[in-house]
C-alpha cells in the first residue's frame, strides 16, 4: 500500500528500456533540457508542431482587423458591428478552452488540438464569402474558437518537459503562438496588396487573402496529426490499450479542477495579463490612428509591434520563472508573477496618460513586455496546481484570459462612456486590483507569497490527494508521484533538508 | 437593395441611368470670414460650416480677412427620386457653374476644380472613419474623387461609378482649388442639411462563385482529413 516505487515499475512498459531519446529525460521521460533549434522527436518536435499550429490559429483569429478598412466598406459595417465582432472573436474561446482542457486530459493534446483546428478552418475559408454584418460576426466568433488550442499547447509542453524546463517551454510555445496576433497585421495587408496588384478588385482581393490563414491552419493541423505524439512514450490510445496509461473519467478530472481554488485565482489574474493583451490587439491600431493622426499603415505597424514583442517577452517570463525557482522555488515564482503583472498595470495607467506619440509608443512597448511576460510567469505556476486535472486547470486559466478580454472590452471600450485613453488608464487600475489575489495562493509543501511551507507537507501528498485510496491502490496515481519527485526544486534552496518521498508511509490527506 | 450577384461581374441591369446634377445654390450669406492662423476650426454660427474652415485651417492669408465663396448656379432641375447606381456599370453626369455675381470672389485665385463623391449623413452614422470635420485636413466625408479639371466658369463630367465605390448614400461636392491646392470655394448637389437630392450606390460584393466553391472544397478537405486520421488511429489501436 502506498509503495509508489513498485507500482510505477509495474506500470512502465516493457519496451521502455529500448526507447532511446536524443534528449536527456527524467523518470517520466520528460525532457530535462530544451534545445530550441532542434527537431528531436518526440520532445522538440512536439514543441515546434504545437507552437506553429497555435501561431496559425492566432493569425486566423486576428486576420480581419488589419483588413477592416476594406471589409467595413464592402459589408457596410458600423462601429457597433465591428465592436461586437471583436468581442465575439475572443468570447468563443472562453468555453472552448475549458472543453479543450478536458479533452486533453481524456484523449490527449494531439487529437484534441488537431480536431479543434481542423474543425474551425471552415470558418476561416467561409470568411471569403460573407456579405453582411451578422455573417461577419459569426465567422469571427467561430474562428475565435481556435484560440483554445492554447490549452493543448501548454498541456503538451507540460507533458513533454520536466518541471525545471516547463516554464521556458510553455513560455516560448505560448509566446510564439501569440506572435500570430502581431504577425497577421503585417501578413494580411501584404497578401491583400499582392492579390490586388495581380488584378483583383479591392473587394475581391481581401476575400482571396483569407485563404492564406486557412491553408496555414489546415496544413499545420495535419502535420500535428501525422508527426506529433502525445507523450514521450507514445499516444494516449496506444498507451491506454496496452494498459500503460489509465483512462481517466471526466467527472473526477472536473471535480479536482473546480475544487482547487488556485485554479480560479489564476483564471482571474490571467484575464488581466492575457485578456488585456487580446483587448489591446483589438483596439490599439484604432487608438493610435485616432489620437495621434498617424495613417492606417503606421497604425498597423504599431499594432503589430505590440504583438511581435511576444517573441521574447512571454518566453522571457517563462525562462525567468524557471530561473527564479532554482533559488526561491514556488514562492519566487509567485512573487515575480505578482511584481511583473503589477508593473504592467502601472504602465497601462501611464499609457493612457501619454499625449506625445513617441512617448506613447515607448510606454506601449514597455507595457507589452511586462504584460506578456506576466503570461509567461503565470504558466510557470499552472503546471503545479494539479497533476490529474492539468488539462482542465490550463483550460480554466486560459478561459479566464478570454473572459478578461471580453469584460475589459465591454466595460471600457464599447460605446462612448469612456474615451479610449481613459479606458486604457482605468484598465490599468483594474489590472492592479485583479492581480492582488495572487497573494492568496498557497501550496502547503512550498508556501505562498507571505507564508512559508508547512513542515509536514510534501509534494507527493499534495498530488496524491487528487486520487482516492482505491485508485492509489491500483497505481493510477503513479505519474503524479513521479511528477512530485521531479518538482522537489520548487521548494527552493532551504536550510533544512528537502522532504524525501516517503515510500513506506501511508500518505496523509492534505 | 439587392447587391451584386455572384458569378463574375455580370449585372442584371442593362442600359444606363443618367442622373443630371446641378450645383444647388448653397445657403451662403456671403459674409466675410476671419482667417485664424494655426488651424483652429472656426466656431462661427454660420449654418454652412464648409465656408469657414479652409481659411481658418490654413491661415494662408496670414490673418487677413478672407471670404470663401461657394460656386452656385440657379437650380432648375431637381432630382426628386433617389437614383440607384450600380458600381462599375452606371454613369452619372455632373455639371457645375460659377456664380460670378457674389461680391468679393477672387476669381483669379481659382486654379482647379475637384469634384468628389461624398457620404451623406445616413452613411456616416456610427462610422467614425467617414466623419465630417470642420478642419478639412481631418475631414473624411469625401473619399472618392470623380475628376480634377482646370478651372473654367462652367464644366461637366460623365463619370462611370467605379467598382471600388462601396454601398452607401452619396452627394457630390465640387471644390475650387487655388494654386497651392487649398480649397477656396465649393458647391454641393444637396442642401445645407444634406437631406435632399442624395443618391444611392450599390457596390459590388466582390464575391465570385469560384470563391464559394474553393471555400467549400477546402473546408470539406479539412474535415475529411480529420476523419481519415481518426480512422487510421482506431485501426492502429486495434492491432
Amino acid at each position: 500500500m502506498g509503495d509508489s516505487g513498485k507500482s510505477s515499475l509495474q506500470v512502465e512498459p516493457s519496451d521502455e528500456q529500448a526507447t532511446r531519446f536524443k534528449m536527456p529525460v527524467d523518470s517520466e521521460q520528460k525532457a530535462t533540457e530544451f534545445w530550441l533549434f532542434s527537431f528531436a522527436a518526440p520532445h522538440m518536435q512536439a514543441f515546434h508542431l504545437s507552437w506553429f499550429s497555435f501561431f496559425c490559429c492566432f493569425v486566423s483569429t486576428f486576420a480581419a482587423p488589419p483588413l477592416l478598412p476594406l471589409i467595413r466598406d464592402n459589408l457596410n459595417l458600423t462601429t457597433t458591428d465591428i465592436g461586437n465582432a471583436g468581442i465575439a472573436s475572443v468570447s468563443g474561446a472562453v468555453f472552448a478552452r475549458l472543453a479543450m482542457g478536458t479533452a486533453c486530459d481524456l484523449v490527449g493534446p494531439r487529437l484534441a488540438s488537431a480536431s479543434l483546428i481542423l474543425l474551425t478552418t471552415p470558418a476561416v475559408y467561409c470568411t471569403s464569402v460573407i456579405n453582411s454584418a451578422s455573417s461577419y460576426l459569426l465567422v469571427r466568433f467561430f474562428t475565435g474558437f481556435s484560440l483554445a488550442s492554447f490549452v493543448s499547447t501548454q498541456f503538451w509542453m507540460s507533458s513533454m518537459f520536466s518541471p525545471p524546463k516547463v516554464g521556458v517551454a510553455n513560455g516560448i510555445a505560448g509566446g510564439w503562438g501569440n506572435l500570430g496576433g502581431g504577425a497577421t497585421q503585417l501578413i494580411m495587408p501584404l497578401v491583400y496588396e499582392l492579390i490586388h496588384h495581380i488584378g483583383g478588385t479591392r473587394f475581391t482581393a481581401w476575400r482571396i487573402a483569407f485563404f492564406i490563414p486557412g491553408l496555414m491552419q489546415t496544413l499545420s493541423a495535419i502535420a500535428v496529426l501525422a508527426l506529433g505524439q502525445d507523450l514521450p512514450n507514445g499516444n494516449y490510445r496506444k498507451l491506454e490499450k496496452a494498459g500503460d496509461k489509465h483512462k481517466d473519467s471526466f467527472g473526477k478530472v472536473f471535480y479536482h479542477a473546480v475544487t482547487n481554488y488556485r485554479a480560479w485565482i489564476l483564471a482571474l489574474t490571467y484575464g488581466y495579463c492575457f485578456g488585456v493583451e487580446l483587448t489591446i490587439d483589438n483596439i490599439v491600431a484604432e487608438y493610435f490612428y485616432d489620437k495621434f493622426n498617424v495613417n492606417l499603415r503606421t497604425a498597423g505597424m504599431i499594432a503589430a509591434s505590440f504583438g511581435l514583442a511576444n517573441i521574447v517577452s512571454r518566453p522571457g517570463g517563462g525562462f525567468l520563472s524557471d530561473w527564479i525557482s532554482t533559488g526561491y522555488g514556488m514562492r519566487g515564482r509567485l512573487w515575480s508573477l505578482w511584481v511583473v503583472q503589477s508593473i504592467g498595470g502601472v504602465l497601462c495607467i501611464v499609457l493612457g496618460l501619454m499625449h506625445n506619440l513617441s512617448a506613447a509608443i515607448a510606454v506601449m512597448l514597455l507595457f507589452s513586455f511586462f504584460v506578456q511576460a506576466a503570461c509567461g510567469f503565470t504558466f510557470g505556476v499552472v503546471p503545479f496546481v494539479s497533476r490529474r486535472s492539468l488539462g482542465l486547470v490550463s483550460g480554466m486559466t486560459g478561459g479566464g484570459g478570454n473572459v478578461g478580454a471580453v469584460i475589459t472590452q465591454l466595460i471600457f471600450f464599447t460605446g462612448s462612456r469612456y474615451s479610449k485613453e481613459t479606458g486604457i488608464t482605468l484598465m490599468g487600475v483594474m489590472i492592479l486590483c485583479c492581480t492582488l489575489p495572487i497573494s492568496l495562493i498557497y501550496f502547503p509543501q512550498w508556501g505562498g507569497m507571505f507564508c512559508g511551507p508547512r513542515a509536514d507537507a510534501t509534494a507527493e501528498d499534495y498530488y496524491a490527494a487528487e486520487w482516492s485510496d482505491e485508485e492509489r491502490e491500483k497505481g493510477y496515481h503513479s505519474p503524479s508521484v513521479k511528477f512530485a519527485e521531479n518538482s522537489l526544486r520548487e521548494g527552493g534552496r532551504r536550510r533544512r533538508p528537502s522532504p524525501t518521498v516517503p515510500v513506506e508511509a501511508t500518505p496523509t490527506h492534505v | 437593395m439587392e447587391g451584386r450577384r455572384g458569378g463574375g461581374e455580370t449585372h442584371s441591369r442593362s442600359g444606363e441611368v443618367v442622373a443630371r446634377m446641378r450645383a444647388l445654390k448653397a445657403t451662403v450669406n456671403g459674409s466675410r470670414r476671419t482667417a485664424r492662423f494655426g488651424g483652429r476650426p472656426c466656431s462661427d454660427s454660420h449654418p454652412d460650416r464648409y465656408v469657414s474652415p479652409v481659411s481658418c485651417r490654413f491661415g494662408r492669408n496670414g490673418g487677413r480677412n478672407t471670404t470663401l465663396h461657394s460656386s452656385t448656379h440657379h437650380t432648375f432641375v431637381q432630382l426628386t427620386v433617389k437614383a440607384l447606381l450600380y458600381a462599375g456599370v452606371d454613369q452619372i453626369n455632373v455639371t457645375w457653374a460659377i456664380n460670378q455675381s457674389l461680391p468679393g470672389a477672387t476669381v483669379s485665385a481659382y486654379k482647379k476644380v475637384k469634384v468628389s463623391f461624398c457620404y451623406a449623413p445616413a452613411s456616416q452614422a456610427d462610422r467614425g472613419w467617414r466623419k465630417t470635420d470642420d478642419n478639412l485636413k481631418k475631414d473624411k466625408t469625401c473619399q472618392f474623387m470623380i475628376t480634377t479639371q482646370p478651372y473654367a466658369t462652367a464644366g461637366s463630367v460623365a463619370y462611370t461609378v467605379e467598382r471600388s465605390i462601396p454601398t452607401a448614400t452619396f452627394f457630390v461636392i465640387a471644390y475650387v482649388l487655388d494654386s497651392e491646392d487649398a480649397e477656396v470655394a465649393y458647391g454641393q448637389s444637396t442642401d445645407a442639411q444634406k437631406t435632399t437630392n442624395l443618391f444611392d450606390v450599390v457596390g459590388i460584393t466582390g464575391r465570385h462563385a469560384s470563391l464559394g466553391i474553393a471555400a467549400a472544397c477546402f473546408s470539406a478537405f479539412s474535415v475529411v482529413a480529420l476523419a481519415f486520421f481518426f480512422v487510421v488511429e482506431k485501426r492502429k489501436a486495434m492491432k
